[in-house]
């Protein structure tokens, strides 16, 4: 069997809505005069449309819905925000961990023997100097020093900052909310 | 329950009458538990997603556009809600990948209504969460393009393109489950 481009076949929807305009479905209509595969395919979906016409896809929900939703108006943050906090708290016991044992760790010294020097003039290759470029001096750039300690009491640092986000996320606004909201 | 009604009814939500939210919360729950049930294809967990969209909703009544509608503004925090649920939730859902269903036409080559709601429902099982819940907006037959779109925070051609393409893959997977002669009832 030839397949139907998905184009023709999306097509077949619009034809099914009506919102086909008059051009396309002359076109349309002409093609499904020619192609029994098409117009197979319009029958099918046809039938499936019919079959879902006579369905209600509405479902019901318990008979107190309403009357528990009505009960829990009061409690909010709903169950989902209360998760949130919950894993918002524990993402900050883990940062703070983290940061008091890097802490420890540099204040004893561990890290003030790792150095390390980026150095920037590296060479390029010849191949990407351009040829007609003879004149091309490479200028001296300086060699930066980085010593173990210095990055890690940056990474202390963003670590922080992102404790207090979480801390603000987590813990504070739902508080408040909560607060506000028991104000009410 | 027209527009102005519900405008009304968020007036004096607003003003201090709690208790009219449950007009409200009666008109919009079959819907709202639809869709959050779609997406999550579990009751338990679908009734408790679409009760919290809910409870947001009502706690942020104050932020509603009047130019919205308040239905397609609240089937947006349910879709969002129920989504979010299925992000967080550890269940492990019944599959039906495996299930094995066999065709027997009837004398009269007809099926019962329950028949058809059981076989729709297990095609729609079939499809994946984004075509499930796009399919079950277009259906339920309140909401246009550009609303179903608002709901799931797509663009308006997106949405049509994903409603056209899971239907058709709906007409597939009942094809699949009741076979050729059944679709020609």
């Amino acid at each position: 069997m030839k397949k139907i481009p998905q184009a023709l076949e999306e097509m077949l929807f619009d034809y099914l809505d009506g919102t086909l305009n008059a051009a396309d479905k002359q076109r349309l209509e002409t093609e499904l005069s020619h192609n029994p595969e098409l117009k197979a395919r319009l029958d099918e979906l046809q039938n499936v449309e019919l079959w879902l016409s006579k369905i209600s896809l509405e479902e019901i929900p318990s008979r107190n819905f309403t009357q528990q939703v009505m009960g829990k108006l009061d409690q909010y943050p709903a169950r989902s925000s209360t998760l949130i906090s919950r894993n918002g708290i524990f993402l900050l016991i883990g940062i703070l961990v983290a940061v008091g044992l890097a802490t420890i760790l540099v204040s004893s010294g561990v890290f003030d023997g790792v150095q390390t020097t980026i150095n920037l003039n590296q060479e390029l290759p010849q191949k990407y100097i351009p040829k007609n470029l003879p004149q091309f001096v490479p200028k001296s750039l300086p060699a930066i020093a980085l010593s173990g300690k210095l990055i890690v009491n940056i990474v202390i640092l963003l670590n922080l900052g992102l404790a207090w986000l979480v801390l603000d996320r987590a813990v504070l606004r739902p508080l408040f909310q909560r607060r506000m909201h028991a104000g009410h | 329950m027209t527009i102005p009604a519900e405008h009304t009814i968020i007036d004096r939500i607003l003003a201090g009458e709690p208790s009219v939210y449950a007009e409200l919360v009666n008109k919009h729950k079959s819907y709202a538990f639809t869709i959050a049930n779609k997406i999550l294809q579990n009751r338990a967990e679908a009734e408790e997603a679409a009760q919290d969209a809910f409870i947001k909703a009502y706690h942020h009544l104050s932020t509603f556009n009047r130019e919205a509608k308040f239905s397609t503004w609240l089937y947006r925090i349910v879709f969002n809600t129920a989504i979010s649920y299925k992000r967080k939730s550890r269940h492990t859902f019944q599959s039906i990948e495996n299930t094995v269903l066999e065709y027997s036409p009837d004398g009269e080559g007809t099926l019962e209504r329950t028949d058809k709601r059981k076989y729709l429902a297990l095609a729609m099982a079939r499809l994946n969460e984004a075509d499930r819940t796009a399919l079950t907006l277009f259906y339920l037959d309140e909401l246009s393009l550009e609303e179903i779109a608002e709901i799931t925070g797509m663009q308006a051609n997106t949405a049509k393109v994903r409603i056209h393409r899971a239907r058709l893959r709906l007409a597939d997977e009942l094809k699949l489950i009741l076979k050729q002669e059944a679709l020609t009832l």
